[in-house]
C-alpha cells in the first residue's frame, strides 16, 4: 500500500511531494513529485508534472511524465504531455499526445 | 487512542511521513496527516493530524482530531479533539471541544451550541472567526437592558473576554473609559459594514450603555451604539483643524489641553473631538475629520 494515498474524492490544489510511494485516486492541479513510485488510478487526475521512479497512470495527465525507472500508461489514461522516461509501455486503449525521450 | 501509536489507517487519504502539500487540501473524506501541509484544509470529512503531521494553515471539517501541530484555526460542525501530543496555534470552535491534559493550545476557544462559524459560512454572513462571533454575541447580551437575560450565545461562551493573540487586552472597561478614539473610529468601520438598515439603526439608539470592550481580531459589524452622550473625562485631545464647522460646536477642550496643544509639537492629524455630535459615519474612512 502506497505511503500517500490521495483520495477520490480530495482535491489538492497545489504541489505534492514525497519521498516514499504516491498513489492518487483523486485530483492534483499541480505537481506530483516523489523519489519512489507513483501511481495515479483510473479517474485521478493531476494538471502538471508527475516525476517518479516508476510512474503509472491510469487516469488523466495533463503535464510531462518523468520516471528513472519507467512509465506505463494503463488503458483508459489519458496523457497530454511529454514522457521522459528509459522505459515506456503504453497499453492498447491509451490515449497519448506528446514526445517522448527515452534517452535519460 | 494513545499519543504515540496512529491507529490502523482507515481513512479515505492519507498524506505520508515524507509527503509535502503545498496547497490547499478541499473535497471529502477523511484525511489522515502525517506529512505536512502548506496550506488549509477545508473538508467535510474527518481530519487527523498524526503525532509527525503538521498542518500550516486553517482546518475546517466534520471532526478534527489533532495529535500533531497545527498553526491555524480549528472549525469544525461535529468536535475538535486535541490530543496529548498536540499542538494547536490558532483558534478553535467547534461544539465539542476536548483537549487531553499535556496538549498545546494557544488561542481562543468556543464551544457550545449556536452559530458557529461554520453555519454563518452557509447563511452567508461574513466569515468571522469565532471572536467575532463571541463578540456580537456579547455585544447584542450587553447591549440589551443589562438586567434582561443574555442570549442563549452568550450563555453558552466559554472563553472569558481575555485576548490571546489579539491587540493590547483589554480588561472589561466602564462606558466611559472605552469612550476613546479608536472606539469611534471602530463605530466607524462598523458603520460602513451594517448592512441592514436594522443594524443601523441599532447602531444610531442613543442611551444605551456602550458594552465592555473585547479584544478583537477583526473590526467586522460590531453592533455598538454611538456614544452620542459621552462627556469626555480623559484622554482629550485637542482639535487641531479650527477652522472646521464641526469643531466649533464641541466647547469641551479645556483650557489646560489648548496650551498644551500650542507648545507641543501637533503630529496627530484631526480626530473626531468627543462629544462631537456628528455622527461620524459620514465622514471619511475610520471617521477622521477632513477639511471641507
Amino acid at each position: 500500500m502506497a505511503d500517500t494515498i490521495i483520495g477520490p474524492e480530495l482535491v489538492i490544489d497545489g504541489n505534492l511531494k514525497s519521498e516514499a510511494s504516491v498513489r492518487v485516486d483523486g485530483q492534483v492541479m499541480g505537481r506530483v513529485e516523489s523519489t519512489d513510485n507513483v501511481t495515479l488510478s483510473a479517474g485521478s487526475s493531476v494538471t502538471s508534472e508527475v516525476q517518479g521512479h516508476r510512474v503509472v497512470v491510469a487516469g488523466s495527465v495533463a503535464g510531462n511524465v518523468q520516471a528513472k525507472d519507467r512509465v506505463d500508461l494503463i488503458a483508459g489514461s489519458q496523457l497530454t504531455g511529454d514522457v521522459r522516461s528509459p522505459r515506456l509501455t503504453i497499453a492498447d486503449g491509451a490515449i497519448f499526445r506528446g514526445k517522448v525521450d527515452m534517452d535519460v | 487512542m494513545t499519543a504515540d501509536a496512529s491507529p490502523p489507517p482507515k481513512m479515505a487519504s492519507i498524506l505520508g511521513k515524507t509527503g509535502v502539500v503545498i496547497g490547499n487540501v478541499t473535497g471529502s473524506g477523511d484525511v489522515e496527516i502525517r506529512g505536512r501541509v502548506q496550506g488549509s484544509i477545508e473538508l467535510n470529512g474527518r481530519v487527523l493530524v498524526s503525532d509527525h503531521g503538521i498542518v500550516q494553515g486553517g482546518i475546517e471539517a466534520m471532526t478534527i482530531t489533532v495529535a500533531g501541530e497545527v498553526r491555524g484555526d480549528l472549525i469544525a460542525e461535529d468536535g475538535v479533539f486535541v490530543r496529548a501530543s498536540g499542538q494547536v496555534t490558532g483558534n478553535i470552535a467547534a461544539p465539542r471541544v476536548a483537549i487531553e491534559a499535556g496538549a498545546r493550545v494557544l488561542g481562543n476557544l468556543r464551544t457550545g451550541e449556536g452559530p458557529t462559524p461554520a453555519t454563518e459560512r452557509k447563511t452567508g454572513v461574513e466569515p468571522s472567526s469565532p471572536l467575532s462571533v463571541e463578540r456580537r454575541a456579547g455585544a447584542t447580551a450587553a447591549r440589551d437592558d443589562e438586567d434582561s437575560l443574555p442570549s442563549a450565545d452568550a450563555e453558552n461562551e466559554t472563553s472569558p473576554p481575555v485576548p490571546a493573540t489579539a491587540p493590547p487586552g483589554e480588561p472589561a472597561a466602564t462606558p466611559l473609559k472605552a469612550a476613546s478614539t479608536p472606539v469611534a473610529e471602530n463605530d466607524a468601520n462598523d458603520r460602513q459594514r451594517a448592512s441592514t438598515t436594522a443594524e443601523l439603526e441599532e447602531m444610531t439608539e442613543e442611551g444605551a450603555p456602550k458594552p465592555p470592550r473585547k479584544a478583537r481580531k477583526r473590526r467586522s459589524r460590531e453592533r455598538k451604539p454611538f456614544p452620542v452622550e459621552a462627556v469626555p473625562t480623559q484622554g482629550v485631545r485637542p482639535s487641531v483643524n479650527v477652522s472646521s464647522p464641526r469643531v466649533e460646536g464641541a466647547k469641551t477642550v479645556s483650557s489646560e489641553d489648548r496650551n498644551a496643544s500650542e507648545t507641543a509639537p501637533r503630529i496627530r492629524k484631526a480626530r473626531p473631538e468627543h462629544g462631537a455630535k456628528m455622527p461620524t459615519f459620514l465622514k471619511g474612512a475610520k471617521g477622521r475629520q477632513k477639511p471641507d
